[in-house]
């Protein structure tokens, strides 16, 4: 199948699925997951590898909007309210689900280092699913607050956590051909680089954008300029060896807090940006491999236990130490459990970097992505419904 | 941007951080350490689907080998009498490898596809590399052999194909060259290849990858080999001359005299036996090399070619021949070749026993002497001087040396009688 094809048959098909599991509350972004997986290389094959690949493009920009979207939870005033207390929700919760999913496989046998990567590979939570859920509900109060922010800063941890793993382990294992000052280096080197040598794109970006939005009026032009900013961003970003997540966060937490006018932005991109989104999660429902689930394994099951009960624990015992609002306290770790592309992403990054522990950790955590991508959004959707969230952002002011 | 002064010089700052953190980033970058591209899939696996992919393409392969010996073997037949193959050479006619019991005329069951189908022998000749037989009637459910043009590259894949009962049988390997040789008693052009050839292969045919036929396997004495297609059909027409027939009709090679020969003789009419076979109806007959001949024809002897034309005449069974033998004269009755009819009683006891050599081994040939001249060749055997059987080695050189200016030589050499006139350098 072409790529064209390919788009519109993901295109329509994703609105029907959409369509159709909304009858059985299931948010949308599901729908669009089934129809992935249905159409993707593991089920029917109707999208093959190939077709993946030149889509990925088109997924790495609505990844790109996504978290520049989420990115506008970092404005200043909001998050002088709640900042502290998603710092320390997001520790907590994050943490735990780490250490129990690293003492799980310590446990069943496997070696010190595949056991941390994979606790840091289990911190994520997917930005993208979960902000989807947020928009679907339309919801709005104490809990989307938390929410927005725990998933802004948890990935911000987790790629953070991952890059001093990685420095760890090659600092202990060595790398052939370097000494160990150009060891300590490199790890540290690229650790630092990653995140606030992108922070520091994503703030000129942002810089850029919002000087030149208010010379922008119509609403067109709007999007030719937040486009092309964020393609620019996530092209530079892969160029020079930033991360384009950490990137796109920057350049929305700059505009948000440069201009007044972000707010009109946002709300002009969440107008024109759903098909992005509905080729985004098709995509990744492509990419997601069925048949591994059963081959997952004992630590397989340790890894969705140990990540599912650290986030959902992590996340109440937080709450309830900070004396947060009861519907946050129940609710939070429902929606916290989504896991997707940055938990592949970095699985991908550990088969490159030490193929010996790639069977274990790909096996593991590409299965339980299927699990958890499955059930996230539907965990979230039920967070929010019982928290009396959903359906108030029309009410208060449009936040997004 | 609408910002207050004091925030602007934060911005100011923060840009300024953020250009000398990209840029002084971008030049502190770790120099590149060389890393071999990790395969995700484990190198075990890796090896393992290599292998499975190679003998894939090896399946591939014989399965190609098999599909192309299963065509070619629509060109093939079986004969069960001698265990060997036979190739579609023409509508009617098919080539094969001589087999023990079969004589001129007699008839010969071949397993084809459709069946078995009856075929008469019309090329047999002790002294030939190859049989041809003909059927009467089309051949159902064969093709004829589609010949090669060239000769392949070296290195080019050939397969032999042979039929062992009704199945088709092959083995692919690769060409060699095509080299000269002699198989019997006959030249011909060899196809060299790879292959190990057994006895079972013989009259099945060499092909190219293709499809088309190089040549035909056949028994050269105790070896196989494949003669071209050239080589058969040089042979298959050389067949159908005098000389060829008379060869297969009685084994006898006979010739007009040469002025040497008429003088040695002293006789220019008759037709000089030059030439017989053991086995053959001429051997059986009693006659030999420098016997003259002259043909009986209505109660008068004739000679030269109306003799010959008289020893071929089809109704010319028995022919009655005037033998000419030193200073003897003889009538006998000489009939069609029973052809290749060899077979030995065994004794009571047994034991065959060897048959002892006639004559006296020809060790040497001095090159240039009167005998290399002549076509002696080391390793024949001398049997008689001018008719006489020598007793002993001095009897020889006695024999030779008084002989005069010419000498009779009659020589065994394989399977025939050859006669040489030795003349001594004028």
């Amino acid at each position: 199948m072409n790529e064209l094809t390919s788009i519109g048959l993901i295109l329509l098909l994703a609105l029907m699925a959409g369509h159709l599991v909304k009858a059985f509350k299931v948010p949308e972004v599901s729908g669009y997951i089934l129809v992935g997986v249905a159409l993707g290389p593991s089920v029917l094959g109707w999208l093959s590898h190939d077709n993946l690949i030149a889509l990925g493009v088109l997924s790495e920009v609505a990844l790109g909007l996504i978290l520049f979207s989420v990115g506008s939870v970092f404005e200043f005033s909001l998050f002088r309210r709640i900042g502290r207390q998603v710092l320390i929700i997001t520790l907590v919760e994050s943490s735990l689900a780490a250490v129990l999913v690293a003492g799980g496989a310590l446990f069943f046998g496997q070696s010190w280092s595949v056991a941390l990567l994979l606790g840091g590979i289990a911190m994520a939570t997917a930005p993208a699913s979960t902000l989807m859920v947020i928009r679907e509900c339309d919801s709005a109060g104490p809990l989307t607050d938390n929410l927005l922010g725990i998933i802004a800063v948890n990935n911000l941890l987790c790629l953070s956590v991952f890059g001093m793993l990685v420095a760890a382990i090659d600092l202990t294992t060595g790398v052939e051909g370097l000494t160990q000052g150009e060891m300590v280096y490199r790890s540290v080197y690229w650790f630092v680089w990653e995140t606030v040598g992108s922070a520091a794109l994503g703030f000129l970006v942002g810089l850029l954008l919002a000087g030149w939005s208010p010379h922008v009026t119509e609403e067109g032009e709007m999007l030719i300029l937040l486009a092309g900013s964020i393609l620019f961003c996530v092209g530079v970003s892969r160029a020079i060896g930033l991360s384009p997540l950490v990137t796109s966060l920057a350049v929305g937490a700059t505009m948000v807090n440069m201009t007044h006018r972000s707010l009109h932005l946002f709300g002009a991109l969440s107008n024109t940006d759903p098909p992005f989104y509905a080729i985004f999660f098709v995509i990744a429902g492509a990419e997601l491999d069925v048949s591994r689930v059963p081959a997952m394994g004992a630590v397989g099951v340790v890894y969705i236990l140990g990540r599912a009960g650290g986030k959902f624990l992590g996340a109440s015992i937080a709450a309830n130490r900070l004396r947060l609002e009861p519907a946050v306290r129940q609710f939070l770790g429902f929606a916290l459990q989504a896991q997707a592309g940055l938990a592949v992403g970095l699985t991908l990054s550990v088969s490159t970097r030490y193929p010996a522990m790639a069977p274990v950790i790909s096996t593991v955590v590409l299965a339980s992505v299927v699990v958890f991508e499955m059930i996230g959004p539907a965990s979230a959707r039920f967070a929010l419904v019982r928290a009396g969230e959903a359906g108030l952002a029309a009410k208060a002011a449009a936040r997004l | 941007m609408t910002a207050p002064p004091s925030r602007t010089r934060y911005v100011t700052i923060l840009t300024f951080a953020s250009t000398l953190i990209l840029v002084g980033g971008w030049l502190m970058r770790p120099r590149v350490v060389p890393r071999h591209p990790a395969p995700i899939v484990p190198e075990t696996e890796l090896e393992q689907l290599a292998r499975r992919r190679e003998r894939r393409s090896l399946d591939a392969m014989a399965q190609y080998f098999a599909e192309t010996a299963g065509e070619a073997a629509a060109s093939l037949v079986f004969f069960p009498a001698g265990q060997r193959s036979g190739l579609v050479w023409g509508d009617r006619q098919i080539v094969s490898s001589p087999m023990a019991g079969a004589a001129a005329g007699t008839s010969l069951v071949a397993a084809t596809p459709a069946g078995e189908t009856s075929l008469g022998l019309t090329v047999l000749g002790p002294h030939l590399p190859i049989v041809a037989l003909e059927s009467t009637g089309p051949l159902a459910g064969l093709s004829p052999v589609r010949p090669a043009e060239a000769a392949p590259d070296a290195g080019a894949w050939v397969v032999a194909v042979w039929r062992v009962g009704a199945e088709p049988a092959f083995m692919a390997g690769t060409f060699l060259q095509s080299a000269t040789a002699t198989c019997g008693v006959t030249p011909v052009v060899e196809v060299v290849s790879s292959l190990a050839l057994t006895a079972a292969m013989t009259g099945g045919g060499l092909f190219t990858a293709d499809g088309d036929l190089l040549g035909m396997m056949v028994s050269c004495g105790e070896r196989t080999a494949v003669i071209d297609v050239a080589s058969i059909r040089r042979v298959l027409s050389a067949a159908r001359s005098a000389d060829g027939r008379l060869l297969q009709r009685y084994g006898l090679r006979l010739t007009a005299l040469s002025a040497a020969e008429a003088q040695h003789f002293a006789e220019e009419t008759g037709l000089l036996v030059r030439e017989v076979w053991l086995g053959t109806a001429g051997s059986l007959a009693g006659l030999r090399p420098g016997d003259l001949l002259s043909v009986v024809v209505d109660g008068a002897a004739v000679a030269g070619e109306a003799a010959l034309a008289a020893l071929m005449a089809a109704n010319a069974d028995p022919v009655t021949l005037s033998v000419r033998r030193g200073s003897t004269r003889s009538t006998i009755a000489l009939s069609a070749a029973p052809g290749g009819a060899t077979g030995a009683a065994s004794p009571a006891s047994g034991v065959v026993f060897e048959q002892a050599a006639p004559g006296y081994g020809i060790a040497v040939v001095q090159p240039d002497s009167a005998a290399d001249r002549a076509g002696v060749r080391a390793g024949d055997r001398l049997v008689s001087i001018n008719q006489l059987q020598p007793r002993s080695v001095d009897q020889v050189r006695r024999l030779l040396d008084g002989a005069g200016p010419s000498a009779w030589l009659e020589i065994q050499r394989g399977e025939r009688r050859l006669g040489v006139l030795l003349e001594a350098r004028p």
